[in-house]
């Protein structure tokens, strides 16, 4: 890694020692002898002899009076010890400075530019260079450098990723001696791929490679076609981050042309959102009720064309607020509720995590689900209170510090705190249809709540004040979400419990900072890198635009360490692996079929079947996916890798090969649209590496070949070995018959269900 | 097995046990039926097994104004009639009672123990460690699971049914070691579901089976990285035992004819519970699996009543009850009721007290359930008592529940000391003598 040679910092070393002649005692007779001296700058800017004590250099004369001192508290050898180097010292004390205004450089360190790695520690042993600095020598550090220590004699420096020159500027400060101040340039070039430190959140160098833009796409988990991943090694790292996060914001152009897209595909499938009534079925005149069915159409729309982050956060975030929705989806009463649910999420992903977690407070579904609309002061109930603590603000325990981030006694006040929502009223009414025509009015619910005037903290004088915390340093009375007719879905700033106990309780930052850096990075993050983002959260007042920006451009999210380090879900499995490839994702029926038979339908389903049955999670826990915190630490995943739940995945891609072929294309898949982007697909090494590398898939020899003689042979009976067969890029039965499984064998390797 | 060994696990264990031995050991000592009911989310014991008298019924009705059991609601079997803790059946258990009232066990106050302070009611918490039987949470693999690693040795055969494979019950904290190495579910979803789509790899095209040996090629080249022997064990799980399962789970599904509670006026052994427990009976009664002393688990959800507890309950605990009758009376055509056990457990109490929603909110201890043609009708464990909830909304343990799950290995014969290894022991609380 190194590539600075030390033998070229030797010869740019100019020494600041010198030598005097002087007289010292050897065997009871005086004998004249050059010694070496050190020369530096004393507090009137003279250069004087220095002598070395120990690990550290003091000013001669100062010495010589310390030895002095000594004489009368030491006795038999040690004297003997303290006079002669009484005796030296004088000498040098009073013959030094003579010398020394001869010296022509003074602990200068002269260099020529060096080419360093921008991802190298660069390592000096000064020791090497018959050059002893102290331990408490200080460095004074020039931008560009990000670390720079002294252990002993060897001076460590890194210089920063973020920049193409580096260099060092120091001052020697030894004892009162102050150095001239010495500069090691450094001209960076670009290290090796993946060359990031596992555990620091400093940004990476900005100019990435193409394994690396699919390595980030991977990390995000939905993968990246070819021309994102050009345009982010065209673009740089920082700015092609921008707009990945840009584009998950509502306001963003980007984002509403999907987002139109994605709802006209869901609007024909909202007529199947029937409810029975006295024996006849009815279904609602308006597009907003949703549909299990319409949900998944509008989400998978968005995860295989909108910006990757976005699939990775609105999962991110539905798993943290986690519902079954499975209930309200297919009740048109209630279906209501479930659409604002997941427009709460889309609306506030990538914005203010706080803002996003008041909100949740007043959701009509969430007040349901955990049951705080039956929250009040006359009668608590406990459900919401206790999950805003475990789940969705601080988590169990601190996984920095490994102390509670609530009790049990914290429940109950907290869950005074929350109490008091209650469905607003009116409710919106909505006339539903039957096949022949006849009319029912929908009872629909409200896709906003309000405060009642039985919460909790109704009378400001009852005595028994909400003290969250208590005994804490973080203590805290009676926060509260202000005790008005507020609505929340519009109002934030009546909710002063959000802030006190996101911005005062230390667990708070921490929580969704091992979740985020789990999800995104590692869930082996060092504790050190947890605390450091989660004080970059508070210091960005939990703006999620930032924070996302700080992990995926860090040096970490880069590091060889932290690559296929955890599960992707089935989800991100599947789509990583279509979008990729840039295979289609269509609810077009080629052949006129049922419309149930899309590939969102499928993927979705498929997905399901491997355990992450989005949108019908199986409790408030969610699901197992990697950044989860639980028990202290952070799960990686591995909960996705059983026998069936991978079986689930192999025949997700089976299964989704057959209906692209059977429902979209009407016909085969024209592969050729995937060979258009290989250089000479006639060769099927290149395909085999083309698909590798678009999965961020690295594979041995032996894989490749396997799967190489796979494209190159054919299996005619089952009991038979297959028989030579020559790859035929232009035969598109044989090519079909041969790229669904090529595909499926290279993402079901390991680390094809890595991220 | 050797004979030493047989003779140290079953009725030398036993009798060197401050237990009595189960007059039904059999012969070989290993053929007992384990069935255990895991309910979800935390079943109110108040409400469930109910106070018949005394000042604590009294002011328990006080606490719960809208949610308190009307004494005309209260069953009380006789064998249990003149028990000192006045604990009756809520007549949701009525399809239950009717028919085995008799040989209902209730165990009071259970839960986590040591209590320590402050401890957390979460259901994750809770579910971990009344699942894996380890308070610290380390280690966790299932309450049978741990015996099964405990000993090394394959003394019986394990499978679940219920749930979904998805939940976070579906963990190695459950009881999935033993037997088919997998968690089975039996019916249309889970590995029932797995094994079909895998048989259809099997039998598909040529070009499937081709692809299907280059990728056993390709997973052989794992290494030995992160994750490596997950996936690697996995994919030799996929490609060998999914077979077996299969075989498995044929041979319980075409055991011969059920008989099913049909009681036209009460739900029966149908629903979700009632499913399960067909299931589970089909297990019991299949021939030629290898083992003998079978164990299931079966997970039924809703019980986490924070809201409306008594329409959740009067439909949860009915069809539990309506699926338990079933499940007696399948077992008891079948000759197979004497040495089946069943136990209902869950994760925590719930609070003393009613909630604004009409409900109650996670509390610490809760009641356990046994039944079994094998047993006559007891309460065990403390009574309660006025002091028992003073200005508190909860009660407290003073039985682990490991006790419970302790006493029933030893009545099926098997390993009996220290077979769950926990930081502390699990006293025997004489539930099966």
């Amino acid at each position: 890694m190194l590539k600075v040679l030390f033998s070229l910092i030797l010869v740019s070393i100019s020494l600041a020692q010198t030598k005097v002649q002087i007289q010292v005692i050897k065997n009871g007779q005086l004998k004249n002898k050059k010694v070496p001296i050190l020369c530096g700058l004393n507090s009137k800017n003279k250069a004087v002899p220095f002598v070395k004590v120990g690990r550290n250099y003091i000013l001669a004369t100062k010495r010589a009076k310390q030895l002095k001192k000594q004489l009368s508290r030491v006795t038999g050898s040690k004297l003997a010890k303290v006079e002669s180097e009484l005796f030296k010292v004088s000498q040098i004390a009073k013959k030094g400075p003579k010398a020394c205004k001869k010296s022509r450089s003074l602990f200068s360190v002269v260099s020529s530019s060096y080419e360093v790695s921008d991802t190298d520690t660069l390592t000096l042993d000064l020791r090497t260079l018959n050059y002893d600095l102290p331990e408490n020598s200080e460095f004074e550090l020039s931008n560009n450098v990000d670390y720079i220590s002294q252990i002993g004699s060897t001076l460590i420096i890194t210089p920063s990723l973020s920049s193409e020159s580096a260099s060092v500027r120091y001052k020697a400060k030894i004892g009162e001696l102050s150095s001239n101040e010495g500069v090691l340039d450094f001209s960076l070039v670009a290290g090796d791929e993946f060359s990031g430190r596992a555990n620091s959140l400093n940004p990476y160098r900005d100019q990435v490679t193409s394994n690396e833009a699919r390595h980030l796409l991977s990390k995000i988990g939905f993968g990246g076609e070819k021309a994102l991943v050009d345009s982010i090694v065209a673009n740089g790292l920082s700015a092609s981050v921008d707009k990945l996060i840009s584009e998950c914001s509502l306001s963003n152009n980007q984002f509403k042309v999907i987002d139109n897209q994605a709802k006209a595909l869901e609007a024909p499938l909202l007529d199947v959102a029937r409810v029975q009534i006295g024996g006849v079925w009815y279904r609602a005149n308006d597009y907003k009720v949703s549909t299990g069915l319409s949900k998944r159409t509008y989400l998978l729309h968005h995860f295989r064309n909108g910006s990757p982050l976005c699939g990775a956060m609105f999962t991110f975030f539905y798993n943290h607020f986690s519902t079954s929705m499975g209930d309200y989806l297919g009740n048109m009463h209630q279906a209501n509720a479930a659409d604002s649910f997941i427009d709460l999420i889309m609306s506030h992903m990538v914005g203010r995590y706080d803002i996003l977690v008041s909100k949740m407070h007043a959701d009509p579904l969430m007040i349901r689900w955990l049951n705080n609309a039956a929250n009040t002061h006359f009668a608590p109930n406990e459900n919401y209170g206790r999950e805003l603590m475990e789940l969705f603000m601080l988590g169990v325990t601190n996984v920095v510090s490994g102390e509670r981030n609530y009790l049990e006694s914290d429940v109950r006040p907290m869950t005074r705190a929350v109490s008091g929502f209650v469905r607003h009223e009116p409710r919106t009414p909505l006339i539903g249809y039957s096949d022949t025509g006849s009319q029912y009015s929908f009872d629909l619910w409200p896709r906003y709540t309000r405060f009642d005037l039985t919460r909790w903290m109704a009378n400001p004088n009852d005595p028994d004040q909400i003290t969250l915390f208590s005994g804490k340093p973080y203590s805290m009375t009676a926060p509260f979400i202000a005790n008005s007719w507020v609505n929340l879905g519009t109002d934030f700033n009546h909710d002063t419990l959000t802030p006190a106990v996101l911005y005062n309780h230390p667990g708070a930052p921490v929580y969704l900072g091992a979740k985020l850096i789990g999800r995104f990075i590692s869930p082996e993050a060092s504790k050190p890198m947890i605390q450091e983002f989660s004080d970059f959260i508070l210091q960005n007042g939990y703006d999620l635009k930032p924070i996302l920006k700080k992990l995926l451009t860090s040096e970490a999210m880069f590091s060889n360490d932290n690559r296929h380090n955890s599960v992707k879900s089935p989800i991100e499995f599947v789509m990583s692996t279509i979008r990729s490839l840039d295979l289609p994702l269509s609810n077009t029926r080629a052949n006129g079929g049922n419309r149930n038979n899309d590939l969102y339908k499928l993927v979705f389903e498929r997905a399901a079947s491997a355990g992450q049955n989005l949108l019908y999670y199986p409790s408030v826990f969610g699901v197992m996916e990697r950044g989860v915190v639980r028990n202290g630490s952070i799960v990686d995943g591995a909960d996705w890798i059983s026998a069936p739940k991978l079986l689930m995945r192999e025949r997700a891609i089976t299964a989704y090969f057959n209906d692209l072929n059977l429902y979209v294309t009407n016909g085969d898949y024209a592969w050729s649209s995937l060979f258009s982007k290989i250089s000479n697909p006639a060769d099927p090494k290149n395909v085999v590496n083309y698909i590798a590398d678009a999965l961020a898939i690295t594979l041995t020899d032996q894989e490749r070949n396997a799967v190489v003689e796979f494209m190159t042979s054919v299996k005619l009976g089952t009991n038979e070995s297959p028989q030579a067969y020559t790859w035929k890029v232009n035969d598109p039965g044989y090519v079909n018959l041969k790229m669904p499984t090529v595909v499926l064998m290279i993402a079901m390797t390991r680390e094809g269900n890595l991220a | 097995m050797k004979r030493r060994d047989f003779l140290r696990y079953t009725a030398a264990g036993v009798a060197g046990s401050m237990f009595g031995q189960s007059t039904y050991l059999a012969a070989d000592g290993l053929d007992k039926n384990i069935c255990i009911i895991y309910l979800r989310g935390g079943l109110d014991g108040l409400y469930s097994f109910p106070l018949h008298s005394g000042d604590a019924f009294t002011e328990l009705a006080n606490r719960r104004p809208n949610i308190h059991v009307q004494p005309i609601n209260i069953m009380i079997p006789s064998a249990i009639a003149n028990a000192t803790q006045r604990v009756g059946l809520h007549r949701n258990w009525k399809r239950l009672v009717d028919h085995v009232g008799n040989n209902i066990r209730i165990i009071t106050k259970c839960g986590a123990l040591p209590f320590g302070e402050n401890p957390n009611k979460s259901h994750f918490e809770c579910q971990k460690i009344s699942l894996s039987g380890n308070l610290n949470l380390a280690a966790a693999k299932g309450l049978v699971g741990q015996a099964h690693n405990y000993h090394g040795l394959r003394l019986f055969n394990t499978i679940g049914i219920g749930g979904n494979p998805e939940e976070e019950l579906d963990s190695p904290s459950i009881l999935n070691l033993a037997g088919f190495g997998e968690y089975v579910r039996l019916g249309q979803t889970g590995n029932n579901y797995a094994c079909t789509e895998y048989n259809k790899t099997l039998t598909a095209t040529n070009n499937m089976l081709h692809a299907r040996d280059v990728m056993s090629q390709l997973d052989s080249l794992d290494g030995n990285e992160k994750f490596s022997t997950l996936f690697r064990n996995a994919k030799n799980a996929m490609k060998s035992s999914l077979s077996d399962v299969q075989s498995k789970i044929n041979t319980v599904s075409s055991t011969g004819d059920y008989r099913r509670y049909d009681d036209a006026d009460v739900p029966q052994s149908v629903g979700h519970a009632g499913n399960l427990l067909r299931d589970a009976f089909k297990y019991f009664a299949a021939p030629s699996l290898g083992v003998q002393t079978r164990i299931c688990q079966l997970s039924v959800g809703g019980w986490d009543t924070h809201e409306f507890q008594i329409n959740a309950l009067a439909t949860g605990l009915q069809n539990l009850a309506g699926g338990l009758r079933g499940f007696v009376e399948d077992c008891q055509a079948a000759g197979i009721w004497n040495k089946t056990a069943v136990l209902i457990v869950t994760e925590f109490g719930r609070t003393v007290n009613e909630n604004g929603g009409q409900g109650t909110d996670h509390g610490f201890a809760n009641f356990h359930m046994a039944l079994s043609g094998a047993f006559s009708g007891k309460v065990i464990g403390d009574s309660f008592t006025v002091n028992d909830w003073g200005n508190t909304q909860h009660y407290f343990p003073t039985i682990s529940y490991l006790s419970t799950v302790n006493d029933l290995f030893k009545w099926a014969g098997l390993p009996l000391d220290n077979l769950i290894q926990t930081p502390f022991t699990a006293p025997s609380i004489g539930l099966f003598s």
